[in-house]
């Protein structure tokens, strides 16, 4: 199957500066030795967005989130909504109760959200561009820089938005314009529904869970990098993830169900549920939905690790005719080989369904969103298996 | 902890064929793999699929009991759950099942496990292991934590005997498959091959020269009661 490159060097525009091929975290981009063109070896690419938004000539294109559709998408949310406050944040950076209560400080209780995969690919000028077309306050929500999903993305982004702020500054705006707060995607025990049997802490592949003494498990904050495959494994429901809670996973799944069984009576066409690893697809960014052309419903997970068999029985139960997951690729887990957990988990899963004969309606794929329209073949194939219930 | 299987959907709608309302009761105790609330939940969604597919008509509900072997929180915490339940399918091993039975004598309670065994977890190949026979007189002390009536095939007190060649025992593990039938055969450490070499390392050899006299059937003659605790 030919596919094309999510992100791509216009050589025409290429001033050859080299900025791209020294922010790279995974050193995909380089100078070819004959013709001294900078090249991107796209296998090594993560599709962080780094290069794009780092490059003063423009000539670097993404097929993600480009200057344009960001900008289209803000213009576009305040003409519906009449709102002038924006808030920025990574995909792994959770508007969460405390950040909330920040915001409000701040003086920010109703906004527009962007959502992106790393704030470190909002080009630098981003921000002037907002003002102009009539924000009057930002907020970038980065993730913890450590814990940054692209190595450095969450750092550079921050360094680019207080130089854009000291900027601001010298134009006489308020300091208040631009606030920066740091966040991260968690995992949550309730300590009492745990039944201690350890799993999470056997699970975690950064030791970040251990029990308390007396009693239930407890998530180390600090260690916790918030991919989910302890949520996956708790037999007791006990452990969350901030946006990715079993209630509003569950009702999302039924919500489908129900706006799918409608279009399914209409064009009678299987119905899918596409649990996909936030990081192996990118969601568009008015948001996961189903897709317009088949009755396909689309469902964000942090990591497919977090892929718990329970949402694909209860995605069957509700009517769908067939779960498909799609995982990174090999090798290329944000976290620590997630992809491999949830393909184990998936043997068990289809042993299980094995004996209602469904085993065929669940399978997993492996994708990566640099190569263009590979996500989307690998839904059209298992649909075109599928045949409905 | 005791080890459970889970039983084939088909034999779990057979029980269930002749109710409408059915109460999936998990068990937060021991069970290995754990059956608590997710997989009462699973199986509650799962049974109403099947019935479905073969177009029968049965509701699902789930819950989950601390431990469904302790007759006191079985019967409190499970009692406002029985609300229009026609029947319980335990999630629970065959201690819990029975002890359900017992406290409520009017519900009829299906079994969803085999219990297998108390055994141990490997977590690195996922495997579960039988280790305690509940025998009544643990002699652990005396074969260097390594249980003989266990591990080995003939339940020998002084080995090893004459089957156990280069460490291995002559009978292997049988694995088998939902029928019964044995579709894998895995080789297996002699018992006492284990217990001589754990025994020299940790210098304790004489407890190995010691004869034991043959096992006292009687602690372990069935069905046992402890009394006063």
């Amino acid at each position: 199957m030919l596919t094309q490159a999510g992100v791509k060097i216009r050589s025409e525009y290429c001033s050859k500066c080299s900025v791209c091929s020294s922010i790279c975290p995974f050193e995909a981009i380089f100078a070819d030795e004959k013709t001294g063109e900078l090249v991107i070896d796209i296998e090594k690419c993560r599709i962080c967005g780094l290069c794009f938004s780092s490059c003063p000539s423009s000539a670097i294109d993404i097929a993600y989130y480009d200057r344009d559709s960001l900008v289209n998408y803000v213009k576009e949310r305040i003409r519906e909504t009449g709102m002038d406050k924006l808030v920025v944040r990574c995909q792994s950076a959770p508007l969460d109760d405390s950040v909330k209560d920040r915001l409000k400080r701040h003086g920010m209780g109703e906004y527009i959200t962007l959502r992106v995969p790393c704030v470190g690919r909002v080009p630098p000028d981003f921000a002037l561009r907002m003002l102009a077309i009539g924000v009057r306050k930002m907020a970038i929500i980065p993730c913890k820089g450590e814990n940054c999903r692209f190595e450095r993305g969450s750092n550079i982004g921050l360094l680019r938005f207080s130089l854009t702020r000291n900027l601001l500054g010298q134009l006489g705006l308020e300091e208040e314009t631009l606030i920066v707060i740091r966040n991260l995607v968690r995992a949550h025990v309730d300590a009492n529904r745990c039944i201690e049997c350890g799993n999470c802490i056997y699970t975690c592949p950064y030791n970040a869970v251990h029990f308390g003494s007396p009693g239930a498990a407890q998530v180390d904050e600090n260690a916790c990098w918030g991919c989910g495959a302890c949520v996956a494994v708790c037999p007791a429901l006990a452990i969350s993830l901030d946006e990715f809670n079993h209630r509003s996973l569950q009702q999302s799944i039924i919500r489908y169900a129900q706006i799918i069984r409608e279009m399914k009576q209409k064009n009678c066409k299987p119905a899918v549920l596409v649990l996909h690893c936030q990081w192996a697809n990118f969601p568009p960014l008015n948001g996961s939905g189903n897709y317009s052309d088949g009755n396909i419903a689309l469902l964000e997970l942090p990591c497919s690790s977090a892929f718990d068999p329970m949402y694909v029985i209860q995605a069957l139960h509700e009517g769908f005719d067939g779960v498909l997951i799609a995982a990174c690729k090999k090798g290329e887990c944000r976290f620590e080989e997630g992809n491999e957990l949830a393909e184990k988990r998936m043997l068990t899963l289809k042993k299980l369904l094995a004996q209602l004969n469904l085993e065929s309606r669940v399978e997993l794929c492996f994708i990566s969103s640099k190569y263009l329209g590979e996500f989307d073949d690998n839904v059209k194939l298992f649909v075109n298996r599928l045949k409905p219930m | 902890m005791i080890v459970t299987k889970e039983k084939p959907v088909e034999e779990i709608l057979e029980y269930l064929a002749p109710y409408k309302n059915v109460l999936v009761l998990g068990c937060d105790g021991c069970t290995q793999p754990p059956r608590g609330l997710k997989q009462a939940k699973m199986y509650a969604m799962l049974i109403e699929m099947a019935a479905k597919l073969r177009h029968k008509d049965i509701k699902c509900r789930a819950a989950t009991v601390a431990m469904q072997c302790d007759n006191y929180l079985c019967s409190s915490t499970v009692h406002p759950q029985l609300e229009g339940v026609d029947a319980v399918l335990s999630l629970a091993c065959g201690i819990g099942v029975q002890t359900f039975a017992e406290v409520f004598p009017d519900v009829p309670v299906y079994p969803g496990q085999d219990t297998v065994f108390a055994g141990s977890q490997e977590r690195e190949n996922g495997k579960l292991y039988e280790r305690c026979k509940a025998c009544g007189d643990c002699l652990l002390g005396e074969t260097g934590g390594i249980c003989p009536v266990t591990a080995c095939a003939k339940g020998l007190m002084n080995g090893p005997c004459g089957g156990c060649v280069e460490g291995k025992c002559e009978v292997p593990y049988e694995i088998r498959d939902e029928k019964g039938e044995v579709i894998k055969m895995i080789e297996r450490d002699c018992a006492w091959y284990r217990i001589y070499e754990r025994l020299k390392k940790l210098g304790r050899l004489d407890l190995y020269r010691k004869y034991r006299s043959p096992r006292d059937r009687a602690v372990s003659a069935w069905p046992r009661l402890l009394e006063g605790v």
